[in-house]
């Protein structure tokens, strides 16, 4: 009992004790500097449902999921499989450099990517009037139109490659004998991976959409680094907006119900998912 | 044993049509390789373009964003670290993942000692208990915990990162840690235990020295974590003598303003530590953050 204390201890008070903390604040008006705590009981439920912005950034939220469900995670399995199967050359420094963005600071790669998009010097202006396209060019985050999409390119940019390298030691787990099979039936790569490893996988699938929803739902640090959730909103997510109503508008009370907003809408999409996902029948090999 | 005695056969046939399909295969994997290495390319080229953007002046930026540093300097380096808090930074980030990642492996490794080797009431519960917080996302826990810390006088100091971060790792560390230590055969401790050796003694002097590996793993893994981490740090420290780099960064980009090269130069020497780190222990670091993922 004595070697689980300090864990114990440390857990509760530092994780357990303020999440149940954000509950009860989420009952209070209340601005956190000494002021006056008033007790509103589900007025900032109330005030969630009728803020036009909390709606935006449910928005935006979404589609940072769907891109990372639709886009990141198919992509992802599709280069592993690739790297697995195909003559590559140095296929270990493939692994090497396509998870470097993950490990990076995403101050550095927020920066980075600003710069990337940066109007005077931007590379990706300067790449567009290179190949001819100098029209096209502009301020990428300036824009509300452009803003999301610009935020959404350097995300992939960072996490594709976790999703990449866990499937490729998912890839390495197959018996080889079920590749020499397929190779004796002719079946090439597209069918590969689309009819007998991608049905083989369906539980890493699982759990890797499951984390693309998760990460997708807790978005902060990239938005808030390159946009501030700017211009207008247009890059809002549900975290930057917590953000922001806590420690800019001190409105602590309503900061900690869109908290369990978060919480609600992650667990809930989270079982909805694993139960459409696990409940197919898996295939045992 | 049927199926590999036919596997042995077709072989050579297979080798004999790949032959004769030689140029079509010839092209396609050029082309698998070449998107594929475009793709690194693209994975890669912005840390190497800020590196030789930090090695350039100003106007030869804005004359030719996409050059090559045809007169590299270091004076933007020499600039950025005499006249910023940059150093500050560096060291608080530091002292913050130094002190996080020992106490995140103290702790989870004799609470996985306790939850896979020692009995006592609520063993089960208290560890459900633990893996269920593994799932608490930091943003709930954020404002009260800085009503807390802020109780604790603890905000603007390190100890106010060192705690939450320490306390978030935990969970999934004392998981992982659990799952080594319940393969070491029961045998061995019992035989320690009857040479009269004290719980204490078994986990420091047995139990350690055999869980090397996944503390190694958990030690790199969890520095980067620390090191990385943004949103605590951004709401828990607010003077320049605490800042950690994650935050201090964005206070650097502020500072030096249109000065690009210089930023440019403060980013390399905030990115050149991890990138080195993650080269030589790539296998570590790769294995504690895909470990959630895989073992699912």
């Amino acid at each position: 009992m004595f070697f689980i204390l300090p864990a114990l201890a440390v857990t509760v008070g530092f994780i357990a004790y303020p999440a149940v903390m954000s509950a009860y604040y989420s009952f209070f008006d209340w601005d956190g500097l000494g002021g006056s705590r008033e007790f509103v009981g589900l007025g900032n439920w109330a005030r969630i449902l009728s803020d036009p912005v909390i709606w935006e950034s449910i928005a935006h939220n979404l589609v940072f999921i769907l891109v990372a469900v639709f886009v990141q995670v198919p992509f992802a399995f599709a280069i592993a499989l690739v790297l697995t199967r195909a003559k590559v050359f140095g296929r270990s420094i493939y692994r090497l450099a396509y998870f470097l963005p993950v490990i990076l600071s995403v101050s550095v790669v927020g920066i980075l990517w600003t710069w990337v998009y940066n109007p005077q010097f931007g590379l990706l202006n300067e790449f567009l009037k290179f190949i001819g396209l100098g029209s096209l060019a502009r301020p990428w985050l300036g824009s509300s139109l452009t803003a999301l999409p610009a935020v959404i390119l350097a995300t992939c940019w960072q996490v594709t490659g976790f999703y990449i390298v866990v499937f490729l030691s998912a890839l390495a787990g197959i018996p080889e004998d079920i590749y020499d099979a397929a190779a004796m039936d002719g079946v090439n790569l597209w069918q590969l991976g689309a009819h007998i490893t991608g049905p083989m996988l369906r539980e890493v699938f699982a759990v890797l959409v499951a984390i693309a929803i998760i990460s997708s739902l807790k978005r902060f640090d990239l938005v808030y680094v390159m946009t501030q959730g700017g211009p207008v909103h247009s890059t809002e997510v549900l975290a930057t907006y917590l953000f922001k109503n806590a420690f800019l508008a001190y409105e602590l009370g309503y900061a900690s119900t869109i908290s369990f907003l978060l919480f609600l809408l992650t667990v809930s999409l989270v079982v909805f998912q694993l139960r459409s996902m696990r409940s197919v029948e898996t295939v045992e090999y | 044993m049927d199926k590999s005695a036919n596997l042995a056969i077709d072989r050579p046939n297979l080798a004999g049509k790949m032959q004769v399909r030689q140029p079509s295969r010839l092209v396609s994997s050029l082309l698998v390789n070449l998107f594929l290495f475009s793709l690194l390319l693209f994975a890669i080229y912005p840390l190497v373009w800020q590196t030789f953007t930090s090695l350039r002046t100003n106007p030869e930026l804005f004359a030719d964003p996409w050059g090559l540093p045809t007169k590299p300097t270091l004076d933007n380096y020499v600039k950025v670290w005499l006249t910023s808090p940059l150093p500050t930074y560096f060291f608080n980030s530091l002292v913050v993942s130094l002190a996080s990642v020992v106490l995140i492996l103290a702790f989870s490794s004799m609470a996985a000692y306790g939850f896979a080797k020692l009995s006592f009431l609520g063993n089960a519960t208290l560890l459900l208990f633990l893996l269920s917080l593994y799932f608490v996302p930091p943003h709930i826990a954020l404002i009260p915990l800085f009503v807390l810390l802020k109780a604790l006088k603890m905000i603007d100091t390190h100890w106010a990162l060192i705690f939450p971060y320490t306390a978030f790792a935990i969970p999934f560390s004392t998981i992982l840690i659990r799952s080594f230590i319940a393969s070491i055969p029961k045998e061995l401790i019992d035989a320690a235990l009857i040479d009269g050796c004290s719980k204490t003694r078994v986990f420091f002097a047995l139990i350690l020295p055999l869980i090397k590996p996944i503390l190694a793993v958990n030690f790199i893994f969890q520095f980067v974590n620390c090191w990385n981490e943004y949103l605590f740090a951004l709401v828990f420290l607010h003077s320049r003598q605490a800042k950690t780099l994650p935050v201090g960064l964005l206070d650097l980009v502020a500072e030096f303003h249109t000065d690009w090269v210089a930023m440019a130069a403060g980013l390399t020497m905030a990115t050149v530590p991890v990138v080195i780190i993650y080269v030589i222990f790539h296998e570590q670091i790769i294995t504690g953050m895909t470990a959630g993922a895989i073992k699912g």
